[in-house]
């Protein structure tokens, strides 16, 4: 694998050209990379195209965005002692191919059944509806499928690791509690206050493990997808302009009024100087 | 319900895909160390590994943050609660205000009293327009006092007083009269960029077949410095 290591290297070397220079000239858009670490009890170190990305990263942690040109990464989570992208390997690596503009979150977590793994996950950016908020569920954790209650009630049904589920919503804080899919209690996170934001996408994970009762939920917020109003209708009756337009009629009948004394005094004054030429 | 992440990672080597990519990487930016397309084409061998601990690259400082919930920024916001322009003769009282039926932004019934749009920044905030909009007249108590909104002029002094009592001075930096179907809707509700304020109301001639004006008054103002 001399080739691939290399190639890393030179690639690696780019990524870190990359984060110090955004690439402007491009005509691509960069793509956006979050990286979050939802396995519990282990600090790692991200490695991307074989380059030290991430050092010492704590569970529980959120990195990013990195702005990288479009293309596919190889990332590769080790332990934090290791010494390579190939030293002490926990995760990967794993290809993670990111589209011109997108925005993607790497989640490292537990499979179902509690083996570390990755997935990659598209955020959706679209806009918000006006006065709209957006909440996603991701189900990152070892443990079987979960229904998501707010208030009481399931607003996420049977998600299972590692799926996702979006609501679009009015802005309000809800109380939220993970539970097992199909009951009310007990309940396994939570209840934990989620603020929905106008504009933002606030993106919940649910991560850990059941068995080793681990579970805890992360968050990430991605702002910016608000939409205005679709106008401001303010007014009714058309009082305002009739009132405006009344005030016109007197200025202009004020000025015609003026003009006419104007007309008739010349014509005194032509009438007297013709007068007196008799 | 649940949605297949499309995204699933392969966990196979894609060594020569990644090697193209970096080459071309490399010319887009041959100028900087470490990235200088090699001329031989024969592998360079790794670092040697000579001391241990053995040096490892750089990292780039990447942000982090704990993203546990009681860490998530919820911006805390200053409603308005009154605002006054004295030269036109302006006092009014401010209540939030939502959307209407149709998506447009929701006013108060009365003429008389203004609406802040709720999900617009507040009194004090870092960025973004708070937006404040009133009839120019209702059918529930006539003429309002947003009519004179027209009459503004670059320099008069706003006062917008905040539910909880600061108050936030701006001076009037402009004002437009647009036609609704151009009315820079995005601009006005503009969440981000400077701290600044619009005032809506209607203007220009009012349409009886429709029940509405055709045009939209704008006025601008920008944070007084603070005395």
């Amino acid at each position: 694998m001399k080739t691939r290591v290399v190639a890393g290297t030179v690639a690696g070397a780019f990524l870190l050209a990359a984060l110090a220079v955004p690439a402007s000239a491009s005509a691509a858009t960069n793509a956006q990379l979050s990286v979050l670490h939802g396995v519990p009890g282990v600090t790692v170190d991200v490695w991307v195209n074989g380059a030290l990305t991430l050092d010492d990263f704590a569970p529980g942690t959120l990195a990013g965005p990195l702005s990288l040109a479009p293309g596919t990464y190889s990332v590769a989570i080790t332990s934090s002692t290791a010494t390579s992208a190939t030293d002490a390997v926990v995760i990967g690596p794993v290809d993670l191919p990111l589209a011109d503009g997108g925005n993607y979150t790497a989640v490292a977590h537990l499979t179902p059944t509690g083996d570390p793994t990755a997935t990659l996950f598209t955020n959706d950016v679209s806009k918000t509806a006006a006065g709209e908020g957006r909440l996603t569920v991701r189900h990152v954790a070892a443990a079987p499928a979960v229904d998501v209650l707010a208030g009481g009630a399931p607003v996420v049904s049977g998600l299972t690791n590692p799926n996702e589920q979006i609501l679009n919503l009015a802005p309000a804080t809800v109380s939220a509690s993970v539970v097992a899919a199909g009951t009310t209690t007990p309940v396994l996170i939570g209840p934990a206050d989620v603020a929905i934001q106008e504009g933002v996408n606030t993106i919940v994970y649910a991560y850990g493990s059941a068995a080793n009762s681990t579970l805890a939920l992360a968050v990430q917020t991605i702002t910016g997808l608000h939409t205005p109003p679709a106008g401001v209708p303010a007014g009714e009756t058309g009082a305002a302009a009739s009132m405006d337009a009344l005030q016109n009629a007197w200025t202009i009948g004020i000025g015609s009024a003026a003009l006419l004394l104007i007309a008739a005094a010349a014509l005194v004054i032509a009438r007297r100087k013709a007068d007196s030429r008799i | 319900m649940d949605q297949p992440n499309s995204g699933g990672l392969g966990m196979r080597s894609r060594g020569v895909a990644r090697l193209g990519a970096g080459a071309a990487l490399c010319l887009a930016l041959s100028g900087l160390a470490g990235c200088a397309p090699t001329p031989d084409a024969t592998p360079r061998p790794p670092a040697p590994a000579s001391a241990a601990p053995s040096p490892r690259p750089s990292v780039p400082e990447v942000p982090t943050v704990d993203a546990s919930l009681g860490n998530v920024p919820v911006a805390t916001t200053i409603a308005p609660a009154r605002i006054r322009l004295d030269r036109l003769g302006i006092d009014m009282t401010v209540t939030a205000e939502g959307l209407d039926s149709r998506g447009a932004m929701a006013l108060p019934p009365n003429a008389a009293d203004a609406g802040w749009y709720r999900f617009s920044p507040g009194l004090l905030a870092q960025q973004g327009a708070t937006v404040i909009a009133a009839h120019i007249d209702s059918s529930h108590d006539g003429i309002g006092p947003f009519s004179r909104l027209k009459d503004a002029a670059v320099g008069d002094q706003i006062l917008l007083d905040g539910e909880d009592g600061s108050t936030a001075a701006y001076t009037v930096s402009e004002i437009r009269q647009v036609g609704k179907i151009d009315a820079p809707m995005a601009e006005v509700f503009d969440q981000s960029g400077a701290p600044r304020l619009s005032l809506v109301t209607c203007g220009g001639v009012f349409n009886s077949a429709t029940g509405h004006y055709v045009d939209n008054v704008i006025v601008t103002a920008i944070p007084a410095p603070r005395a």
